[in-house]
């Protein structure tokens, strides 16, 4: 048998005690995080037929699915850029938030089981759903534009760094949104509800279908306000290379974040979550 | 030591906040065995569920300074979709320890023969609780908490539980939550009753057995 479970409310004395209790602590986050994610993987895919390499999968198949859409349906004249770069770059951003959004949704109420063990925590189950998510459609979007560049479909995109950057913001922006959403479907049914036709008309504006400099400056000056907009122009940047123009605000994108990070973090932390249970 | 200070919880009703326990002070030492009477509705669950951390309260403080197990329920902390193998791992991945050392216990505690690698949710209720009991002993704590243990399985099941929990464990602390008295007589050091919110300790089992026993009569009456 093995060794009893630690306390682990010790007050620390000095220094080198809280440091080694903040290590403690991470080691258990981890842990629990760990244990959470396989647990959701194992109950979300199964293991049967290809199991979690579905994870992969559905966003593969999905983009494409809309990349030969967009290909057969696009007219020759009028579309200034490659459809399927542009494609490719819109629709794996928008699994990102949309997939994230969705997830969060709710996300307590099927594992208020795990809150039955103490070291299980609301953000526990955040992160890793939020950490499945954005491993599921970053794989598919690499596997894609490395498929696509072997087959010749695709050029290299001209700033890996930028359209990495891009992707990197638009997965924490992600993250916040799902966890955010999360958070206060806990307190009120509506929000569940209001997502759906609200996620649908941000997809209108979210720069899935369109590139900023595309449109009237009165409806730039409009869409600059969505902060989805940012990344994908960042990562369009990132692939195309200086033409044609892209508009993005690297600071406004990040100070959103922040802001989002931050109020998750206070929701999260809100004693109120783990009383509802 | 556990000690819980001035503690409040209430819950969110259509009537408005319903307070289940008002005030509760309460010290449970190690080795201690107390026993939480009351009838049902009093708030016995709420308390194990507050102790163990499951549920926080609206004010007051507890402190843990030893290690409290999960409420030893007969079906809470499961996922039905997942097997009783999978339940194992996540338990042993959460609390730290390798699954490989108390897989032995478990299987062999829980009778479930080639069950243990079906979904729980094909499991008859007794199967459940007998994962679920398995389970929470395959992790030593310091204290364990104990929610109407008299619902387990079949009396021999019964018996075994009883001899890990009380003859293999009996250097433990245990808080036993249940509205059966003898029980709570024949196996506990010290016993409180929770009566309209509040917790009434007493100096004696017996005191408290008689105090609850009173009570239950005068609600039959």
């Amino acid at each position: 048998m093995s060794s009893r479970i630690a306390s682990g409310s010790a007050a620390p004395a000095t220094r080198s005690d809280a440091t080694s209790v903040f290590w403690s602590g991470w080691r258990t986050q981890v842990r629990v995080v760990g244990a959470v994610l396989l647990r959701e993987i194992i109950t979300r895919y199964g293991r049967h037929n290809v199991g979690f390499l579905w994870l992969l999968l559905e966003p593969v198949i999905f983009t494409i699915g809309v990349v030969v859409l967009w290909n057969v349906m696009r007219h020759d004249s009028g579309f200034r850029v490659a459809v399927t770069p542009f494609v490719v770059t819109g629709y794996a951003s928008l699994l990102l938030w949309r997939n994230c959004s969705f997830r969060g949704l709710k996300a307590i109420e099927p594992n208020r089981s795990l809150l039955h063990h103490r070291l299980v925590k609301v953000q526990d189950i955040f992160i890793a759903r939020m950490t499945l998510e954005i491993a599921g459609v970053t794989a598919a979007f690499v596997v894609l534009v490395v498929a696509m560049i072997g087959l010749d479909l695709i050029a290299w995109p001209e700033d890996l760094a930028l359209l990495t950057a891009g992707w990197l913001l638009m997965a924490w922006f992600s993250a916040c949104l799902g966890t955010l959403l999360g958070c206060l479907s806990e307190t009120s049914d509506l929000v569940d509800r209001l997502w759906h036709p609200i996620s649908y008309f941000l997809l209108a504006v979210s720069g899935t279908f369109f590139m900023v400099d595309w449109l009237p400056l009165a409806a730039q000056e409009v869409v600059s306000w969505v902060p989805m907009v940012h990344p994908v122009e960042m990562m369009r940047a990132g692939y195309w290379g200086d033409s044609p123009r892209f508009h993005y605000n690297v600071g406004y994108i990040v100070l959103v974040c922040l802001v989002m990070s931050l109020v998750s973090l206070l929701l999260m932390a809100d004693r109120r979550m783990k009383m509802l249970a | 030591m556990i000690t819980l200070d001035n503690v409040v919880k209430r819950y969110r009703s259509r009537a408005g906040m319903h307070t289940v326990l008002d005030g509760i002070n309460l010290v449970i030492a190690p080795g201690e065995r107390l026993g939480v009477l009351g009838k049902n509705g009093a708030g016995k669950s709420t308390l194990i569920r507050l102790i163990s951390g499951q549920e926080l309260a609206n004010a007051g403080r507890i402190v843990r300074q030893m290690s409290v197990s999960w409420p030893l329920a007969f079906s809470g902390g499961f996922q039905g979709s997942l097997t009783g193998l999978d339940n194992l791992r996540f338990i042993a991945r959460v609390y730290g320890i390798d699954h490989q050392a108390i897989r032995g216990f478990v299987e062999d505690f829980a009778e479930l023969g080639t069950y243990f690698r079906e979904p729980v949710k094909h499991y008859s209720s007794g199967m459940q609780a007998r994962l679920a009991f398995a389970l929470s002993l395959a992790i030593e704590f310091d204290c364990y908490l104990i929610d109407e243990i008299i619902a387990v399985g079949d009396a021999r099941f019964h018996a075994k539980c009883l001899h890990e929990l009380f003859e293999n464990r009996s250097d433990r602390a245990f808080v036993i939550a249940s509205h059966d008295a003898g029980f709570i007589r024949s196996r506990c050091t010290r016993a409180v009753v929770l009566d309209a919110a509040r917790l009434l300790a007493f100096d004696s089992v017996d005191a408290a057995y008689t105090h609850y026993s009173e009570q239950v009569l005068r609600l039959a009456a």
